[in-house]
């Protein structure tokens, strides 16, 4: 029964999602209605279809639009499922992927090039920006990871706090170096940390593709496990939870996406957080809907913050971290009041 | 079938499980008693793979736990119930009663895990409930979730090898009806040829449906054996640091156990389980 509802769900999410990606590639400045982009999308197929474009709405589409939401989707998904994965490691709703470090971490590192000036440089059509970032963000969560190893075992509980003193390390870090930043410095730092989707290119679809495509399909193949650590990890083992591996496996896997994300985007808020308790509400707590519907809602959600992020104030562009936070920190609030009082009974 | 050789684990300088050995065979229910602290939930977590004991083995089946280990066969074959329930997410009855089977398949449930789920809420009378979110469930009524989890978990045809429930206390917060319930599923469980291990603190369930006894105080076993001719009431009064008398009427078929009827004797064999005489209750 539940079953076949959340399959609609699945359909459902598909098509808001294939609906916002032609609002988010078609709206703008020039604007590319659904004959256009249908023109434009057969002529790269190969479709002998009549020519119902212009010149102008092919190239922006290619060169700026196409890249720009495909971006958005590849982070929404990743924010979205790593959350999803981490509230179910940490059996902790409140659990988001920045726990680890690895946003702190990219943050610091990202400060440090701004401030070198090395964020100018390119490395094989790779901003080194984007490069040195998810170098900090690995670099940082790997650190978290291992001072949460005690003897061979991976303890949840030093791990968050792991995290959490990491993170202000990082963060005084970062504000030495804002301290020191000059005003073009400050304000580079201060969009990077706000987020953006702003300047998407192909080299940076392609260069996060394999790390965010397969930390987002790796993750529904854990579901089951997922939803057997929700009871405790000793619970878990008694049935067949690998559990250690399963710990390894999500910690890497989100850094990995993670970091990709944050490396193109700078620091988006509330995605993480934000798009699992949505599923929750409707579909129930059971990892293997979750973890499907979490990267789909994800990448809606972001197509569209950008969409409204580019267009609310055009031509002002406002930080998609704002519109994220805009967004979720009401919704949050909403759930989290409706979910206690659903917990209290009479 | 269990088998413990020289089991030993230091827990704090106040409790150490010493070279424990004993043989659980399948075919019946065995209990485990003590006071608090006597190292029961230890024994347990120990048994189950929790911990790790410093020194000693433990066979299931004849085979090392350190084989079971490295195998996810185990899962399918042995199921444990402990005592705390930390679950967060508000999953639905039937969902957490699912998760017994997870062993059992792959990705998706089939029909026989649907049906031997829908059995075990049936038995422990949560079957109502199945559609209910855990998290707004009395205690009673999450402990009987949890119960049935374990349940489903080795429910199904046997391969002919003995499977083993372990369960840590698991009337607590039960009713007297569930309590009754849940040690009878239990027994005809065992009968079946399976070892049962339960941790449990009312003497006369353990009386009445316990098929052997382990005695254990301050981590060693002081009796292990028939609860009907191991149990005296000088054992149980100076292992628990309080009398206790066993009754015997014509109204009942077993034993039951009275606490707090006092002869000199057995204040004085109560009063020896403390090393300040004054910290007992009795003479107070």
């Amino acid at each position: 029964m539940t079953h076949k509802n959340n399959k609609r769900l699945i359909a459902v999410a598909l098509l808001l999602l294939l609906l916002l990606i032609a609002c988010g590639m078609g709206i703008g400045a020039v604007r590319i209605p659904p004959r256009a982009l249908f023109s434009i999308l057969a002529k790269y197929a190969g479709a002998g279809v009549a020519s119902a474009h212009s010149d102008v709405q092919e190239s922006v589409l290619l060169a700026i639009r196409m890249p720009r939401v495909l971006l958005g989707v590849l982070v929404g998904a990743s924010l979205a499922s790593a959350g999803a994965a981490m509230q179910g490691l940490f059996r902790n709703p409140l659990a988001d992927p920045g726990l680890i470090g690895v946003s702190s971490g990219a943050s610091l590192a990202a400060v440090v090039a701004i401030m070198s000036g090395a964020h100018f440089a390119n490395v094989a059509g790779m901003s080194a920006l984007s490069l040195i970032t998810f170098t900090g963000a690995l670099i940082t969560a790997v650190i978290v990871y291992r001072i949460s190893r005690v003897k061979g075992k991976t303890v949840v509980s030093t791990l968050l706090l792991a995290g959490v003193a990491i993170n202000a390390l990082t963060g005084a870090g970062t504000g030495m170096f804002t301290y020191a930043a000059n005003d073009a410095q400050l304000r580079s730092i201060t969009f990077w940390m706000l987020g953006s989707l702003g300047g998407a290119t192909w080299t940076q679809v392609a260069g996060i593709l394999p790390f965010t495509l397969i930390p987002v399909f790796a993750f529904p193949l854990m579901a089951k496990q997922l939803n057997a650590l929700s009871l405790d990890e000793a619970n878990a083992a008694h049935l067949g939870v690998p559990v250690e591996r399963v710990k390894r496996q999500i910690i890497l896997l989100s850094a990995c996406c993670v970091g990709a994300s944050v490396s193109v985007s700078g620091v988006i808020s509330f995605v993480g957080l934000v798009v699992p308790h949505i599923i929750r509400m409707s579909a129930g707590p059971d990892h293997r809907t979750l973890l499907i519907l979490s990267p789909i809602i994800g990448s809606a959600l972001l197509v569209f913050a950008d969409l409204f992020a580019r267009t609310a104030f055009s031509p002002a562009e406002l930080p998609i971290g704002v519109v994220t936070a805009l967004i979720g920190a009401p919704v949050l609030l909403y759930i989290v009041t409706k979910e206690i009082k659903s917990r209290i009974p009479f | 079938m269990i088998t413990v050789k020289d089991l030993s684990y230091r827990v704090s300088a106040a409790l150490n499980l010493k070279r424990l050995s004993f043989d659980i065979r399948p075919g019946g229910i065995t209990a485990i008693l003590g006071p608090n602290g006597a190292g029961k939930s230890t024994l347990i977590k120990l048994i189950t793979g929790v911990l790790q004991a410093d020194d000693g083995n433990i066979f299931l089946n004849h085979l090392p736990l350190t084989y079971w280990r490295n195998t996810d066969g185990l899962a399918q074959i042995a199921a444990v119930l402990h005592q705390q329930h930390t679950l967060q997410l508000p999953f639905t009855v039937k969902e957490i009663v699912m998760m017994g089977r997870y062993p059992h398949f792959k990705t998706r449930e089939t029909e026989k895990d649907h049906r031997i789920v829908e059995e075990v809420m049936q038995q422990l009378g949560v079957h109502h409930l199945s559609a209910r979110n855990v998290l707004t469930l009395s205690g009673g009524e999450q402990q009987r979730v949890h119960l049935a989890r374990v349940l489903a978990q080795v429910s199904g045809p046997s391969s002919g090898e003995p499977k083993f429930l372990f369960m840590d206390e698991p009337s607590n917060n039960l009713d007297i009806v569930h309590q009754h319930t849940l040690l009878h599923i239990a027994g005809s469980f065992a009968r079946k040829g399976n070892c049962v291990l339960v941790v449990l603190h009312d003497l006369n369930l353990a009386l009445q449906y316990a098929d052997n006894i382990l005695l254990l105080q301050s981590g060693s076993i002081k009796a292990s054996g028939h609860p009907e001719t191991i149990l005296s009431d000088d054992l149980l009064s100076e292992v628990y640091g309080f009398p206790l008398s066993i009754i015997r009427t014509p109204h009942c078929r077993h034993p039951i156990i009275l606490a707090g009827l006092n002869t000199e004797h057995q204040k004085q064999l109560s009063c020896n389980h403390f090393k300040n005489q004054e910290q007992c209750p009795i003479l107070s």
